[in-house]
């Protein structure tokens, strides 16, 4: 359980702070750049979930619980980010890569990489289930990886930072 | 019962006991493999199972959305005004030093206005006796409500692109309304809370607004890209009169947007002969990134709630 409450709740305290700064972004930067691409939190929990000390069934819960959140934030379609979050999870726990993965810059990089493959496996989910396929998700994709990968770091961090506050020693080795 | 009966009893008693632990090691070997199949399972059903219409969530799904996100929403909320503070006062700041020059630059501009002002005054009151003299039933004011934006959508923006303001039911939103702003149409209400609502904007991909060109008044549907500052247009026929640089507006059509709104700008058009619709690229009016209010339509002219008003 200590494994999956720092990422899920670190994810749900930025994407409030997110949404918030989102508005203030295009006219106080003031310089007509599209600002299309968002910092994904759920993902990077989900990869931190991953590639982390968490069990595989703790991981698969944690990345349910952390896709459904997404779902009912984004409200995009029901049960998308679920299913891609899930996917990713199995993916990354799999894949020989996630090995590699020893501190936050590693992290930052596997987690920007997961954006363009969330927005994949979004993508083909939307267009098997008949939903209108967006045009010009390229520019949008590339901005939301780079802007992950910023925030991975500090997430990496943060979720760190809130493990170590829920670790307790056990009583019994101290008799 | 003959010994050789409770034998073969004994045996498949045994047999059944085997079966079942061996069952329940198989569980506890695969646990890892059945609690993901279990999970992706359920992902996949509720993704199948349910369309984007948040109405179509059932009553679970639906109660859930509402529930995290009137949590979110008081921490969202505060932040905005927060973060609003710090920014208005450094744009406060820098404001000051541009003000003199402005000042300087405005005053000339309400000397030439003015008088352009009085030029259209004698315009304006020769329409209006014009207009009455045809019997033109004039337009009857909209019944509208001033909302904040207090958040954008976090959902990837190819795939969503939503606002939130904050305005819900309480304030008499409902889902469907039509959102606008000074200079036009700015989408309509996807779900509306107890307290905020949520704004599907009219470049979301699964946006489409009956419009109209307002030069040549053929009529189309401007739809979504996903895209932040591009919509395209739908359904206009190749021969129909558009061309680039010509503005749409809202036809009213659709019964969600009263008629004559600004909806966009058409960048670029495509004809080819072998199809029956022409392709055309379509900026639209508002940039929703300056918005800071915006104004729901809560019942348009001609409706019961705006006649009254429209007497007075």
């Amino acid at each position: 359980m200590n494994a999956i409450l720092p990422p899920l709740l670190v994810a749900a305290l930025v994407m409030p702070i997110e949404a918030a700064l989102l508005p203030y972004l295009g006219p106080y930067l003031g310089m007509g750049l599209d600002l299309s691409g968002r910092a994904e939190a759920p993902l990077c929990a989900v990869v931190l979930l991953a590639v982390g000390s968490a069990s595989t069934i703790e991981g698969a819960v944690g990345s349910f619980l952390l896709g459904a959140l997404a779902d009912v934030t984004y409200q995009v379609h029901p049960g998308l980010f679920t299913l891609t979050s899930l996917v990713l999870f199995v993916l990354f726990r799999v894949g020989p890569i996630a090995k590699d993965v020893r501190g936050p810059m590693t992290f930052a990089i596997l987690t920007a990489l997961a954006v363009p493959l969330q927005a994949a496996l979004a993508f083909g989910l939307l267009w098997l289930s008949g939903q209108p396929r967006p045009e010009g998700p390229l520019w949008s994709v590339v901005l939301g990886a780079l802007l992950t990968g910023l925030l991975a770091p500090v997430f990496y961090w943060l979720s760190g930072f809130g493990s170590r506050l829920l670790e307790r020693e056990d009583p019994s080795l101290l008799r | 019962m003959t010994l050789l009966q409770r034998g073969r009893e004994s045996t498949l008693d045994h047999g059944s006991f085997h079966e079942v632990f061996s069952l329940f090691t198989l569980v506890r070997k695969y646990r890892e493999v059945i609690v993901l199949l279990l999970l992706l399972g359920a992902a996949v059903v509720t993704f199948f199972a349910h369309g984007k219409d948040p109405e179509e969530r059932g009553p679970v799904l639906g109660a859930l959305s509402r529930g995290v996100l009137s949590a979110e929403e008081p921490i969202e909320r505060g932040l905005n005004r927060g973060v609003g503070f710090v920014i208005d006062a450094w744009l406060g700041y820098v404001d000051l030093r541009r003000v003199r020059a402005e000042n300087q630059a405005l005053r000339q501009r309400i000397l030439r206005l003015s008088g352009e002002l009085q030029a259209r005054g004698d315009l304006a009151r020769e329409n209006d006796r014009l207009r009455q003299l045809l019997h033109f039933a004039d337009s009857a004011p909209l019944k509208t409500l001033a909302a904040p934006v207090i958040g954008d959508s976090l959902a990837p923006a190819a795939l969503a692109r939503v606002i939130r303001i904050g305005a819900g039911q309480a304030e008499g939103v409902r889902r469907g309304m039509a959102v606008v702003a000074a200079t036009g149409a700015v989408g309509r209400i996807q779900q509306a809370y107890r307290n905020f609502s949520d704004v599907q904007l009219l470049v979301d991909p699964a946006s489409a607004v009956a419009v109209r060109v307002e030069r040549s008044r053929a009529r189309a549907n401007v739809v979504g890209t996903g895209r932040d500052r591009r919509a395209k247009l739908e359904y206009a026929l190749r021969s129909d009169d558009i061309e680039e640089g010509d503005v749409l507006v809202t036809s009213g059509t659709d019964g969600v947007f009263p008629p004559g709104l600004p909806v966009g700008k058409v960048i670029e058009v495509q004809r080819k002969t072998s199809a029956t619709f022409l392709r055309a690229q379509v900026v639209p009016t508002v940039e929703v990134r300056q918005l800071e209010e915006v104004l729901v339509v809560l019942a348009q002219a001609g409706s019961p709630e705006t006649e009254p008003a429209a007497q007075k």
